[in-house]
C-alpha cells in the first residue's frame, strides 16, 4: 500500500469501486474501466427509482422511500405523506442501509460442524435446512411433546409475528415468548389493567398543551420520539422531562428525579392533585372505579385511592424518595391542572422497576385524575384487525400441547400479572422445568446482548438439544446455534407492520422488497410457511400457502394491497381515538386474576392493596455499601436492537464531546471529585453480576448518586442484574447498584 | 503516515501533469455548471445559497448526520481514527458551550468571504457565483492550510483510503468518492442543487422557493424541519425571512467571514 501513488487514487476516485484498487495492479493506470458493481446486475444502466417502504428499525414504523440506482439501494428518506414521521427520518432509520450492505451478514444457511460455540459450519441448503427442522419437529409431535418447541421472538407487531404465533398454535406449542417483559410490558400491563386493553397507550401530543415525560427514552429512541420532537418542536408544545438523566434530545425543562423514584412522584401528584381539588371530578364520578370509598363483594369496607393517597403520599413525605422537593412537585401537579390539556407520559423505562406495574399503574392514574382518558390525550394503541386468515386447525397432539402451562411461567403463581416472562427461559430450560426444552428457536433477537444474564442465557443454550436462530447475523448466540438460518433484512421482505401514531391516527405500515435479497436468505415468513409445508397434516392445513407473499396477499383484499404498494401503508388520520369511558383505579382485572391462585401464593406476598397502585420503594441489588452508585441504563437515540448495534454510522454519531465509539460512563460531579475522576478517564464499572470499562464523562446532567450508561453497547448489558417485578414479570433494568473505579 | 520517495515523486509527477489536464477540465466544469446556474435565475438576480439552522425546533436527534454521510458518501473510519479525532462529518454537532446542554449542528459555513480559499496555494477550494465554497478533490494536494485557516473547523482531511463496511453498493452515484490525501468539506449538497436546476430548466418552470427548502440531504431528513435550504439574495425566500429574524446569529461574526449559515437563537 505504500507505493500507491496519487495517480492510481484519483483514477481510483472516478470509480464507485475504491474498494477494488487491489485488482487494477499492472494494467493500464490511466484505462478506466467500470468494475462490475455488486448487485448492479439487477437494475438496467442508469435505472432509478424510488421504493416506498416502512422503516423496521424501531415500533414507531415511519413511512420511508428508498432511492434504487441499478438495483443497489443507495439512499432512504422520509415518506413525506407517512402521517408517522411526515418525511422525516432519524438517524437510525437511514443507516439500516448500513445493515443492508454490512459485510458480517450470514450468506447462506449454516449448519454446526465442531462443537458449539466453536464457531465452525458448513453452509447448505435451504431444502436441507429446512428438511433438518422438520425432521426434529416431526418427532416432537410423533412423540407427543409439542409444547418443548419454545420461540422466543424478537418481532412485534408484524404480520410475520402472527404468522409464527399461527405456527405455533397449530404445531401444539404454547412457548411463543416474546421480550415485551423487558421492553414497555409495564406500561402495556398497567393499561390492560386499567382500562381493559392491551398496549402502549397513544398519546395525543400536538394537542397537548404540556407534557410531561418520565423517563428519557421517550424523547430519545422510543417508538413515539418522533412524535415527541414534532409535538414539542413544530406544534411548540412544553415538555417537561423526569429523569435521573437529562435527556439528550431537546427538552423544555429536566427535572432530576432520584432512580427508582417515579411511582412516588406519579402519588404525590395525585395527592396534590386531589388535595388541591384539581382532578376532573366529573370523569371521576362518571367512569372511574376505586376513587372514593367502596364495598367490596363480600361488604367489606374498602378505604378507596383518595383517602389512601390524601395519608400516604403528600409531596413531603416522599421528597425522600424521589429527591424532588415539595415545592417542585406542587408546581409540577399545579401545571399540569392549569395547561390543559396536559398529559403525562410514560416508557418501558419508567417501569423497568421490581415495582413496574405499580409505577406504571400510578402514572395511568394520574392521567385519570386529569380527566386525560375522556379525549383528552391519552388513547389506546390502535387495534389492529388480524389477517383474515381462517382459524387454524389443531389437532389432537396440538391441543394437549397448547394446553400445556407455558415455559416461562407467565400466568402461573410465580408471575401472576405478566404476559410473558422471557427473563425466565433460561432458568427454565437448565433446570428443565416444568418440562425438557427439546427445540429452541431465536427469531430477531440476541438474547445474549438484549437481556440481562447473559451467563445464564449461555448456560441454557448449551443445554438445548436442537437450537435454531434465525438471524442476519453470526451473533453471540447464533454461535452457540445447531443451524443458522439467514433472515432477510427488512429492506429485502415484503411484510404488513403495525405502526406507532399519534392518537386518532390509523396507520398499517407496508414493507415492500426494495432490493432483491443479497445473498441466499429468506424472509421468517417463507420458512414457516415452508415448516408447516414439510410438517404436513393439520400444521400443514393451517398455513395452506406456497409462500409468505402469498399468506399476505391472501390475507388482503387485492385492491387495498395494491394500494398500499402505492402509498407504503394505509392510514386513516380522523380514526376515532378510542379508549373504554371507565377507568379502574382499584383493578377488577387484577382482582379476579388474583383469585384463581391458591391463598398461600396470594398470602406469602399480597398484591398491596388489592389491585390499587400502591407503591413501595423498589429494591436494588447490591449492597449499598460495596456498590455506593445507582446504575440508570438508558437507550440513546442511536439504540439499535438485533445485533444493528454496531452499525458504524450510528458508533460514529458527534452527539456527545469526544471520541464516538467507546462506552460511555455519564457521572456527576460531585460524584466524579469522590471517586477522584476526571472526564476521559478510563473506568471500570462494576456490579455484583460483571463489570465493563467505560470511559467516564462527568456531566452535571445525571443524578448525584447515578451512572448513566447506555445500552446497546459494549458490557453495559452485563451489568444489569437479571431481577423483575414479582407480579407482572417486568424486567427491573433500573434496579442495578454498581462502583466505578479508575483504571490506568 | 509517512510517504516513501517513490509517493511525492509519483506526486510531483501527477501534479505537473494535472496543471494542464485537470485544471482546463475543472474550469469548464465549472464555467457549465455557472452558465447552468445562471441561466435559471428567475428575477435575473445572482442566487446566495445558504441554510438556515433553527436551534429552538432542532432535537439533536442526529438524523441530518446520517442523512449528509449516505447522500455524500462520507466513510465512516471507526474506532481507532475516532480516537485519534479523525472521523469525518459533513454534517456535525459542536459539542454543548459551558452553560447549555445541547450540542449545536454545524455544517460548512459558506462563508462569503471565506478564509479557506484565500490560503489554497493550489486553487483547489474556491467561491462559486452562487456562494458555496467549494473543493476540487482532484486538485487538491492535502496540504490542509484551508484546515488551519477555517475558524469553524469544518474541513477534514482523509488520513486513510475511504472504506465502507461491507461493499461499495451503497454509495451515491452523483458523488465521486475521495481519496486519501485530500481535504473534503460539506458541498450544500452541490450535486442536488445542480438537477433541481437542471430540472427545472428542462420541464421549463420556475424554480421555486417551496421545491428548494428542503433539497439538501441534511434538510430533508430534518423530522422537525429545522433546517431551510433557500436564496438569500431572494427577499420572498423563506431563508431570507428566516435571517432576518431577531433570532438569527452567525457563529463567529468576528471573524469577518460573514457566514451564510445562520442559526436561529433558542427561545425560552
Amino acid at each position: 500500500m505504500n507505493r500507491f501513488g496519487r495517480r492510481e487514487l484519483l483514477s481510483g476516485a472516478a470509480l464507485a469501486g475504491v474498494g477494488a484498487l487491489g485488482c487494477r495492479r499492472g494494467r493500464d493506470p490511466y484505462r478506466i474501466d467500470k468494475p462490475p458493481v455488486p448487485g448492479s446486475r439487477e437494475g438496467r444502466v442508469g435505472e432509478e427509482r424510488w421504493v416506498l417502504s416502512t422503516c423496521a428499525l424501531c415500533d414507531a414504523g415511519c413511512g420511508i422511500k428508498v432511492r434504487v440506482v441499478e438495483g443497489r439501494a443507495v439512499k432512504i428518506e422520509g415518506n413525506p405523506e407517512h402521517p408517522v414521521n411526515r418525511g422525516g427520518l432519524c438517524s437510525r432509520g437511514q443507516a439500516a442501509l448500513q445493515a443492508l450492505y454490512h459485510s458480517d451478514r450470514v450468506r447462506s444457511p449454516l449448519r454446526r460442524v465442531g462443537p458449539r460455540g466453536e464457531g465452525q459450519w458448513k453452509p447448505i441448503s435451504w431444502d436441507q435446512a429446512i428438511g433438518e427442522v422438520v425432521e426434529k419437529l416431526n418427532q416432537l409431535r410423533a412423540a407427543g411433546h409439542s409444547e418443548r418447541l419454545v420461540l422466543i421472538n424478537g418481532e412485534t407487531g408484524s404480520f410475520t409475528y402472527d404468522l409464527w404465533e399461527r405456527f405455533l398454535k397449530a404445531f401444539g406449542s404454547p412457548n411463543h415468548i416474546g421480550l415485551g417483559s423487558a421492553r414497555a410490558a409495564g406500561v402495556k400491563l398497567a393499561t390492560l389493567y386499567t382500562q381493559g386493553r392491551y398496549g402502549l397507550p397513544a398519546y395525543d401530543l400536538i394537542r397537548m398543551r404540556l407534557v410531561l415525560a418520565m423517563g428519557t427514552d421517550l424523547l430519545e429512541s422510543s417508538g413515539q420520539a418522533m412524535q415527541f420532537w414534532c409535538a414539542a418542536r413544530v406544534a411548540r408544545r412544553r415538555v417537561i422531562c423526569v429523569s435521573p438523566r437529562r435527556p439528550g434530545c431537546r427538552f423544555d425543562e429536566w427535572i432530576p428525579i432520584a432512580p427508582g423514584g417515579y411511582g412516588a412522584l406519579a402519588l404525590s401528584l395525585a395527592h396534590v392533585l386531589v388535595c388541591d381539588g384539581l382532578v376532573d371530578m366529573d370523569f371521576l364520578r362518571d367512569s372511574v372505579a376505586g376513587f372514593s370509598a367502596w364495598q367490596d363483594q363480600a361488604g367489606v369496607e374498602q378505604p378507596g385511592f383518595e383517602a389512601l393517597i390524601r395519608a400516604a403520599y403528600a409531596p413531603e413525605k416522599t421528597q425522600e424518595m424521589t429527591g424532588i422537593a415539595a415545592a417542585t412537585v406542587e408546581r409540577l401537579a399545579h401545571a399540569l391542572a392549569e395547561q390543559r390539556p396536559a398529559v403525562v407520559a410514560s416508557d418501558g423505562s419508567t417501569t423497568a422497576a421490581s415495582e413496574g406495574l405499580a409505577t406504571g399503574m400510578a402514572i395511568a392514574t394520574l392521567n385519570a385524575l386529569l380527566g386525560n382518558l375522556d379525549g383528552g390525550g391519552v388513547a389506546a394503541a390502535q387495534e389492529f384487525s388480524v389477517p383474515h386468515w381462517e382459524a387454524p386447525t389443531a389437532d389432537p397432539v396440538a391441543a394437549a400441547g397448547t394446553a400445556a402451562p407455558r415455559l416461562d411461567g407467565a400466568g402461573t403463581a410465580a408471575c401472576p400479572l405478566g404476559r410473558s416472562r422471557v427473563q425466565a427461559v433460561p432458568a427454565a430450560i437448565t433446570d428443565g422445568k416444568p418440562y425438557p426444552v427439546e427445540a429452541l428457536f431465536l427469531h430477531g433477537t440476541d438474547p445474549l446482548t438484549a437481556l440481562p444474564g447473559r451467563q445464564a442465557w449461555r448456560a441454557a443454550l448449551h443445554h438445548v438439544p436442537f437450537f435454531v436462530s434465525f438471524t442476519s447475523w453470526l451473533d453471540e448466540n447464533a454461535r452457540q446455534a445447531d443451524l443458522v438460518l439467514p433472515a432477510s433484512l427488512p429492506l429485502e421482505t415484503l411484510d404488513v407492520v403495525r405502526c406507532a401514531p399519534p392518537a386518532g391516527e390509523w396507520v398499517v405500515g407496508l414493507r415492500q422488497p426494495v432490493v432483491a435479497p443479497r445473498h441466499d436468505t429468506r424472509q421468517a415468513g417463507d420458512v414457516v410457511v415452508a415448516l408447516a409445508t414439510g410438517l404436513g397434516g393439520s400444521v400443514g392445513r393451517s398455513l395452506p400457502w406456497k409462500s409468505y407473499t402469498d399468506a399476505v396477499a391472501n390475507s388482503l383484499p387485492a385492491e387495498i394491497l395494491a394500494d398500499m404498494k402505492e402509498k407504503g401503508g394505509r392510514w386513516k388520520t380522523d380514526a376515532p381515538a378510542s379508549l373504554p369511558r371507565k377507568f379502574e383505579i382499584c383493578s377488577q382485572a387484577i382482582a379476579s386474576r388474583m383469585e384463581g391462585f391458591p391463598d398461600t401464593a396470594r398470602a406469602s406476598q399480597p398484591w398491596p392493596c388489592k389491585g390499587m397502585p400502591a407503591w413501595e420503594p423498589p429494591r436494588f441489588s447490591g449492597d449499598p455499601l460495596q456498590f455506593p452508585l445507582h446504575l440508570v441504563p438508558y437507550r440513546p437515540v442511536q439504540f439499535v436492537e438485533d445485533g444493528m448495534g454496531s452499525l458504524p454510522w450510528l458508533n460514529e454519531l458527534p452527539l456527545v464531546s469526544g471520541d464516538p465509539w467507546p462506552v460511555r460512563a455519564e457521572i456527576n460531579p460531585a460524584d466524579a471529585a469522590r471517586i477522584g475522576l476526571a472526564d476521559g478517564d478510563r473506568v471500570l464499572v462494576e456490579s455484583p453480576t460483571g463489570s465493563c470499562p467505560a470511559v467516564a464523562q462527568v456531566s452535571d446532567g445525571v443524578w448525584v448518586g447515578a451512572v448513566a450508561m447506555a445500552l446497546g453497547k459494549g458490557g453495559v448489558i452485563d451489568l444489569v442484574v437479571p431481577d423483575e417485578d414479582r407480579w407482572s414479570g417486568v424486567v427491573a433494568w433500573q434496579g442495578t447498584r454498581v462502583r466505578v473505579r479508575k483504571v490506568s | 503516515m509517512k510517504r516513501g520517495d517513490d509517493a511525492s515523486d509519483s506526486r510531483r509527477r501527477l501534479l505537473a501533469g494535472l496543471a494542464a489536464s485537470a485544471a482546463s477540465a475543472m474550469v469548464g466544469c465549472s464555467r457549465a455548471v455557472a452558465a447552468a446556474e445562471s441561466a435559471s435565475a428567475p428575477t435575473g438576480h445572482r442566487r446566495k445559497w445558504g441554510l438556515v439552522i433553527d436551534l429552538d425546533r432542532c432535537v439533536r436527534c442526529a438524523g441530518c448526520v446520517v442523512a449528509c454521510q449516505q447522500e455524500n458518501n462520507v466513510p465512516p473510519l471507526g474506532p481507532e481514527a475516532a480516537a485519534r479525532t479523525r472521523p469525518i462529518h459533513w454534517m456535525d454537532f459542536l459539542p454543548p458551550a459551558p452553560g447549555s446542554v445541547l450540542a449545536t449542528p454545524i455544517p460548512c459555513m459558506h462563508c462569503e468571504d471565506p478564509p479557506c480559499v484565500k490560503v489554497c496555494p493550489v486553487g483547489a477550494t474556491y467561491r462559486t457565483e452562487e456562494g458555496i465554497t467549494a473543493q476540487i478533490w482532484e486538485r487538491c494536494i492535502g496540504c490542509r492550510y484551508c484546515m488551519v485557516a477555517c475558524p469553524y473547523a469544518r474541513r477534514y482531511f482523509n488520513w486513510s483510503e475511504p472504506r465502507w463496511p461491507g461493499d461499495v453498493s451503497s454509495l451515491n452515484p452523483d458523488v465521486a468518492p475521495r481519496p486519501r490525501g485530500v481535504v473534503e468539506k460539506c458541498t450544500l449538497c452541490h450535486h442536488r442543487i445542480r438537477a433541481a436546476v437542471e430540472r427545472a430548466r428542462v420541464d421549463e418552470e420556475p424554480l421555486t422557493d417551496d421545491s428548494l427548502r428542503r433539497l439538501p440531504a441534511c434538510a430533508q431528513s430534518c423530522p422537525t424541519q429545522a433546517i431551510t435550504f433557500g436564496d438569500l439574495a431572494d427577499p420572498a425566500s423563506e431563508v431570507a425571512r428566516l435571517a432576518a429574524s431577531p433570532r438569527a446569529m452567525r457563529l463567529l461574526p468576528e471573524a469577518g467571514t460573514r457566514p451564510k449559515v445562520i442559526y436561529l437563537r433558542e427561545t425560552k
